[in-house]
């Protein structure tokens, strides 16, 4: 330790000694709390089974997302004895360590370096922030040279330009300058029409390190060779976070094409995640998100028109083959057809989640149910793509653990809870809640106990 | 002169002892007075710094059940006084932002006017610095973490730590020149 550093150390020992235990206004610790969803096994048998549901789990999502694909018609008493006898010992405080995304979002240094210092690429190409940071200089292999100008901060920070190389495919390479120390902003550099262009941020996704205006933090790493951003969700403490994954506008496909400058950089969301606070490892959700009871719902089967809330209405229609939904808002039909049915029920009550509305239609098969729920995007009525590694609807994993979907608050939430045997009488051993896209038609899952 | 803290200790409990709802007022009883300690090192006034812990006890009380032992805890409480200065220090910004100065009350000259000259200007000088600045270094050379339990405190990268830390020094040499002239 160097002088100026032993000095700085005395002065913090000398202020944190100030404050003594008799100096401390009197307090107790805080009540705990326990969540009223998830118990503990009670033997190690179940928390093994818990195990293999959570590894099933990621089974289904491989194989296919089709629940009725999935499910066995097998005893679900013989599955259970026969799956708990070859299962080996588990500690029984696994049930705390599904993640769901374990080492998904991890985090690659970007290799920030300081003005001045050059960074090279594989391919021999080299990009410099000037030493005074205003100017960033992208020279090729051939000697070229591009120049764009940059902001420097009002703090006399210096700009750093990102050492880890950046491919966004045929939008070719990127070049990330760093703005500031606090609360850095990002520019990210693409080489488009002979300039060097700086991208703009589109989709309302904050880029680099801060807080919104809502007072979310925001954070943007790398991620192998992925660049993420994820936006805190709830409550601070939970952390909770919408993790996105940013693409950048390419010149176009196809060579007759001239080369756009539009440069953007686009995000895609790849869902809600719980991460830990530095590096992007994935944690257990708490459970902030109290579960609310499963609605009870009618159904309509085909030929029976149901009117919903907002004045919609909707049918199945026979087509001969297999059945189409149509829906009917303000007198214009909308109609798709519903793959692989044969026997399907429209939900009397629509589900209304966060901004989407959308219609879900189920199907019977046994003890299973598959569940498909269709949105209205873009004027067009779509069939929700299920993403992630959930299982979607009522039925059994590969390993014959049952999963079940419901939902609830009046069709402000749909649940899927993943049980850690075939019978399902027990704590589930995950509960996910489904958030639903409408623009993008897709339903994704968020782990919430 | 040591740098280590109550905070950096081991805790000396197998890493697979699971907490207890009893485990908590034991780390209340440890660890509060070092907790607040470095909060009053962050936002440097004992009532917000109160605030902020009683803030991080009660947060890890709601997910007590989450954690797989005291270490962990550790590690969760010193984020939350980390994050939950950082949030008291935007406040009182916008608080400047918005009320007339005479309505604010500087944080805690009285508490240091009965220290030492030199450590009164190195403890100004550390006022001048980013937020994150300032935690990196009270994290380091108070609480005598590793790069890698200030990156997890911090939520920020290991190479992050070091170039803020390097900055951070230059910057505090610069201001006690300044200030010695």
């Amino acid at each position: 330790m160097n002088a100026l550093e032993t000095r700085l150390a005395e002065a913090l020992h000398a202020r944190a000694d100030q404050l003594d235990t008799p100096d401390l206004t009197p307090g107790t610790p805080p009540a705990v709390v326990t969540p009223l969803h998830r118990r503990r096994p009670v033997v190690a048998g179940v928390a093994a089974l818990a195990l293999v549901a959570a590894a099933a789990v990621v089974a289904v999502a491989v194989s296919g997302s089709d629940p009725v694909g999935s499910t066995r018609q097998q005893d679900p008493g013989i599955a259970t004895q026969s799956t708990s006898a070859v299962a080996p010992p588990v500690d029984p405080s696994v049930d705390d360590e599904i993640t769901g995304a374990d080492g998904r979002f991890e985090e690659t240094d970007l290799g920030y370096v300081d003005p001045g210092t050059p960074v090279t690429t594989s391919d021999g190409w080299t990009g410099v922030v000037s030493t005074d940071s205003t100017t960033l200089t992208v020279t090729s292999d051939q000697g070229e040279t591009w120049t764009a100008d940059l902001e420097v901060a009002q703090d006399g920070s210096p700009n750093r330009l990102a050492g880890a190389q950046l491919d966004f495919g045929q939008a070719g390479a990127g070049w990330l300058v760093r703005y500031g120390d606090e609360y850095a902003e990002l520019t990210l550099f693409n080489l488009r029409s002979d300039r060097l262009v700086a991208a703009t941020v589109t989709g309302g996704v904050p880029f680099g390190d801060g807080f919104t205006e809502g007072d979310a933090g925001y954070r943007t790493w790398l991620n192998g060779t992925i660049l993420r951003t994820r936006v805190a969700v709830g409550a601070p403490d939970e952390q909770r976070y919408d993790v996105y994954h940013w693409e950048l506008t390419g010149p176009g496909e196809g060579g007759e094409q001239p080369d756009s400058d539009v440069v953007d950089l686009v995000p895609v969301k790849d869902g809600t995640f719980c991460l830990d606070g530095a590096a992007g490892t994935a944690i257990r959700c708490a459970p902030g998100t109290v579960l609310q009871p499963e609605d009870e719902v009618g159904a309509a089967e085909a030929g029976t028109p149901t009117t919903f809330a907002d004045g919609s209405v909707g049918d199945l229609v026979p087509t001969g083959g297999g059945f189409d939904l149509q829906i009917t808002v303000d007198g214009v039909p909308l109609r798709t057809s519903i793959p692989r049915v044969s026997q399907p029920a429209l939900d009397t009550r629509m589900l209304r989640i966060g901004d989407a509305l959308g219609y879900l239609v189920r199907e019977e098969s046994g003890d299973s149910t598959a569940f498909k729920v269709f949105v209205i995007s873009g004027g067009d009525l779509v069939l929700a793509t299920v993403t992630g590694d959930v299982p979607f609807g009522n039925g059994y994993t590969e390993e014959s653990a049952r999963f079940r979907t419901y939902p609830a608050g009046g069709g402000t939430a749909l649940y899927t809870e993943v049980f850690g045997d075939a019978i399902g009488d027990g704590p589930p051993v995950a509960v996910y809640s489904w958030d639903l896209d409408a623009p993008q038609a897709e339903l994704r899952p968020v782990l919430v106990g | 002169m040591t740098t280590t803290s109550p905070l950096s200790g081991n805790p000396g409990v197998s890493d697979r002892e699971r907490l207890a709802a009893g485990d908590l007022a034991e780390l209340y009883a440890a660890h509060r007075l070092s907790l607040v300690r470095l909060a009053i090192l962050l936002v440097d006034d004992q009532a917000s710094a109160e605030d902020v812990v009683q803030d991080a006890f009660a947060h890890l009380a709601g997910r007590l059940h989450q954690l797989r032992d005291r270490h962990a805890a550790l590690g969760y409480l010193r984020t939350s006084v980390v994050n939950g200065s950082r949030s008291a220090l935007r406040r009182r910004r916008t608080a400047r932002g918005y009320v007339p100065p005479r309505d604010v009350e500087p944080p805690g000259p009285d508490d240091r006017a009965v220290l030492a000259e030199e450590h009164r200007e190195v403890l100004a000088a550390l006022d001048t610095l980013a937020p994150r600045q300032r935690e990196v270094l009270v994290l380091r050379y108070w609480s005598g973490l590793s790069e890698a339990e200030i990156a997890e405190a911090c939520g920020i990268s290991r190479g992050s730590v070091k170039s803020t830390a390097s900055r951070a020094l230059d910057v505090l040499e610069t201001t006690l020149k300044e200030q010695s002239r």
